[in-house]
């Protein structure tokens, strides 16, 4: 088992150092940063508001990750597959597992990374006024877990095929409709249709937002994380499963 | 060949198939059990200590009918929110109380079996500007009994758990405890009568406060003529505003005490409400004084009569001649500070509207310990009620600090000793002979000399806070009375009450406030600015105040056929302050633009740091890494 994580360690690092050693690390965290802050501030209505509170920063966070992680988890395997490297990291003394959880980590430590680097959104609340810190805390949660889940459709998009713009289109489609299925306008769509309660809700239960958002209130309720986990979870299991029916293929 | 890879692929499909059915299984078996952190600063989403007690009484199972609007269309945004954050919270009881509540949601749509639930139920339909009616109310019943909240309102969403938790209560108690009042003021109101008719006046609602009380107790007056004040009877008594009350009254009140019996009293050295003619002709007196004095003596408890405490750390802005606010610091907004954090009475209650309040002094006699539960700051001192109740400009103008905290409300616990020492104060000659003093004899005989156990009164040195004006806004929306606190006056009675009265649940749960975070900076910046405009808005009304002094001395020197044609120094005043008025306003203007001015750059040099400071260290972080990189490669 310590042999397993010191593996995934390995990974982890080795994915981590090459991220930041090609421009593209430092482009993706000023772009998303840049954009979090406009939109934050610019469009979100921050001051209109005057109230410390954050809710302007954390409502795009869904739409920005949308497009973003894709684009993180879009080279983690097709990259590989492409260039053919994968055969070469299969056949090193680690398993399957281990290189897929080691390569999610590294590019989750990454956007968390990102993420972490807007503190000083956090701080201006805290200037400007006496913000719940409790409440701000269980939102930058919300957002580490839904890129988590994002990050890991990726994987799994990324794994299907050796073509990284397939891979983006698919993970964005999957992830949008994580975001839409339980969107009001969406659910009220399929009540407003006639569609039974049970599928509503069923269809419903499969999206983020209401997950996010009741993190975001500054609950942390083990129904949510444990929604964000098993898409997680689920994802990378299956990524496992088609790596693995690749090589046996 | 192919069957392995069909095999392979099926495996894999399989599989992925049974994880996702092990995953969603998984999801619903936590759902059951769920467990949360509630990492908010007021435990917004946890339900209180006393909310939890009152559902841990549940005997039986109790059933909430929650009835809401559901449409997209009719159902306003604002509305839709708050509903959602209702039933949120109804979660919250079910998860407490498990199987022992019900919570049913029904949909009233029009003719629906929902809709004439509701209507049964007492929760009403409010038709909106835009014709649609909705519903957003709720029926708790339990055996039989049943509780209606006809429209939860959005403006007492921080009221709202204590409202839920008050009607679950309310079902629960087969009867309510009875509660005494005993007062010289108008409290229940002024019926109309034909006399009063004739003459143009109306009658008097009662206050607020005793609608409020009468959700929860049973409210009985109690006259002073009042022969005995059965304990068992009066969970608890208040007296609110004793004016000049007979010995004898003083006696049974004693006595009432001393048998255990709970007692708030509420006096007053200067009450506004008593002099505005709210007085009682039978108990007449110096006006807006009252006094429990035979029982303060001997509990050592001391009021001065006429003075009240000026606060300077916490006056009241109010609106003053011609419309100008004036500060008066005998009228005191009380914060958290003042208010005793350590006990349940003011644990919950996070500000008072308190005008004109007493201080109390003295020591507890012998056995009596006091707990202050309402404080002015050692920034206040004693001014004559008169005085301060004419104008506050007068006491800041004159304020000199005391340095002492002074108590306005506080409870003594202990064993009461009587301050009838001598037994029932003998009556009125009327009843002398011998019968009479045989009787009285008796009776003093009865009488007891010390409380049989420790018992607790509350004492406030103010009546003028429970006046509606200083507790509650009361709003017509949609024809219905909607009452919304203004302070948190009421919470601190009915936390009283209640603390006396037995159950002591629901102090626990009151006015749990989602407070609102504004930006303090650009508040304290916009505060600053608007002093600057009252001093340039008050030289201009010294300078007009002026001008039209001259004028009319002006006036008075003229010769008399000149009355309609301006004097050449008349019109040099006026024209020197019309001068002066467009000086100030464009000084006025230049303040307006200078607060704009400071509160867009505040913005700006935020707005830049935010979008664009961090993101140009990453790229100078990445630009330097890749430069000295490549410095190392080349020097290779």
């Amino acid at each position: 088992m310590n042999s397993a994580w010191r593996h995934i360690w390995t990974i982890t690092k080795r994915e981590l150092s090459a991220y930041f050693s090609s421009p593209v690390a430092y482009v993706f965290i000023v772009i998303f940063l840049l954009l979090t802050g406009f939109f934050t501030f610019m469009i979100g209505g921050f001051f209109e508001r005057r109230e410390a509170v954050l809710s302007s920063f954390f409502m795009w966070l869904p739409w920005f990750f949308l497009i973003l992680v894709p684009a993180v988890a879009m080279g983690l395997w097709a990259e590989e597959r492409r260039l053919g490297t994968i055969e070469l990291l299969l056949t090193m003394p680690i398993t399957a597992w281990q290189a897929i959880v080691g390569k999610f980590l590294a590019s989750w430590a990454f956007l968390g990374l990102a993420l972490g680097l807007t503190f000083p959104v956090v701080w201006t609340v805290n200037y400007l006024g006496s913000p719940d810190n409790g409440v701000i805390f269980c939102g930058y949660l919300g957002g580490l877990l839904m890129a988590g889940a994002y990050l890991a459709v990726g994987c799994m998009t990324s794994a299907i095929t050796r073509n990284q713009v397939v891979s983006f289109i698919l993970s964005v489609v999957i992830c949008l409709f994580m975001i839409l299925a339980g969107w009001p306008p969406v659910t009220n769509f399929f009540i407003g249709v006639g569609a039974p309660n049970w599928l509503v809700e069923t269809v419903a239960a499969f999206s983020v937002m209401p997950h996010f958002e009741s993190l975001q209130r500054g609950v942390i309720d083990s129904r949510d994380v444990l929604f964000f986990f098993s898409v997680i979870g689920f994802s990378l299991f299956t990524t496992g499963v088609i790596i693995r029916s690749q090589r046996a293929g | 060949m192919k069957n392995k890879k069909l095999e392979t692929m099926l495996f894999s499909v399989a599989g992925v198939a049974a994880m996702f059915v092990i995953l969603v299984a998984l999801n619903y078996i936590a759902g059951l059990g769920k467990q949360r952190i509630d990492l908010t600063k007021e435990k917004l989403y946890t339900l209180s200590q006393g909310s939890k007690e009152i559902l841990g009484k549940i005997d039986g199972q109790v059933e909430i009918r929650f009835y809401c609007t559901r449409g997209e269309k009719e159902m306003p945004m604002v509305l839709k929110a708050y509903a959602q954050r209702v039933e949120d919270l109804l979660a919250e009881y079910q998860q407490v109380a498990g199987k022992k509540l019900i919570v049913k949601k029904l949909d009233p749509k029009p003719d629906s079996d929902a809709e004439d639930s509701a209507v049964l139920d007492g929760v009403e339909g409010q038709m909106l500007q835009t014709g649609d009616k909705v519903f957003l109310g709720l029926a708790i019943e339990f055996v039989g009994q049943k509780v209606a909240l006809p429209f939860l309102m959005p403006d007492r969403e921080r009221l709202l758990e204590y409202d839920l938790s008050r009607a679950i209560a309310g079902v629960l108690t087969e009867e309510k405890p009875t509660v005494g009042i005993m007062t010289s003021l108008p409290i229940f109101g002024i019926p109309m009568n034909p006399m009063m008719a004739q003459m143009g006046q109306r009658g008097q609602d009662p206050w607020v406060l005793i609608s409020e009380l009468k959700q929860d107790f049973n409210v009985q007056q109690v006259e002073p003529s009042v022969e005995q004040i059965d304990e068992k009877k009066f969970k608890v008594l208040v007296v609110l505003h004793p004016k000049n009350l007979p010995d004898k009254t003083q006696y049974e009140i004693d006595q009432y005490v001393l048998r255990g019996g709970k007692l708030i009293v509420l006096v007053d050295p200067n009450a506004v409400m008593d002099s505005q003619g709210g007085s009682n002709p039978m108990m007449g007196s110096m006006p807006g004084n009252s006094s429990l004095d035979k029982l303060f003596a001997a509990w050592g408890i001391t009021m001065e009569s006429g003075k009240v405490i000026a606060d300077m750390n916490y006056p009241t802005q109010l609106g003053g001649r011609g419309g100008q606010p004036q500060t008066n610091p005998a009228v005191l907004s009380l914060l958290e500070e003042a208010l005793n954090k350590d006990d349940v009475i003011t644990s919950s209650v996070d500000n008072l509207l308190v005008p004109f309040a007493g201080a109390i002094g003295g020591t507890p006699a012998m056995g009596l310990q006091q707990t202050v539960l309402v404080k002015s700051s050692s920034n206040s001192q004693m001014v004559e009620g008169f005085i301060a109740q004419m104008s506050g400009e007068n006491i800041v103008k004159e304020f000199k600090s005391g340095g002492k905290e002074l108590p306005l409300a506080v409870r003594l616990t202990g064993k009461f000793k009587t301050a009838f020492p001598d037994g029932k104060p003998k009556d009125a000659p009327a009843e002398a002979g011998p019968d009479a003093e045989k009787k009285a004899e008796s009776k003093s005989a009865e009488s007891l000399k010390e409380g049989k156990s420790d018992n607790a009164v509350i004492i406030v040195a103010d009546v003028d806070w429970l006046y509606d004006q200083f507790c509650v806004q009361v709003q017509n929306f949609f024809g219905q009375r909607i009452v919304t606190p203004v302070s948190g006056n009421l919470g601190f009675f009915q936390n009283m009450v209640e603390q006396f009265a037995g159950d002591s649940s629901l102090i626990h749960v009151r006015s749990r406030a989602s407070q609102s975070r504004p930006f303090t900076v650009m508040t304290k910046m916009e505060a600053d600015a608007n002093e600057r405009f009252q001093s340039k808005i008050k030289e201009l009304e010294g300078s007009l105040a002026e001008t039209q002094k001259r004028l009319s001395e002006l006036q008075q020197q003229k010769e008399k056929g000149q009355r309609l044609i301006m004097s050449p120094e008349q019109q040099q005043e006026i024209k020197e302050f019309r001068k002066k008025e467009s000086e100030v306003n464009k000084q006025l203007k230049e303040e307006r633009k200078k607060l704009r001015k400071d509160i867009d750059a505040l913005q700006f040099k935020l707005k830049l740091g935010n979008i664009a400071g961090m993101p140009a260290l990453v790229a100078l972080f990445g630009i330097g890494l890749f430069l000295i990189k490549r410095k190392r490669t080349a020097a290779r």
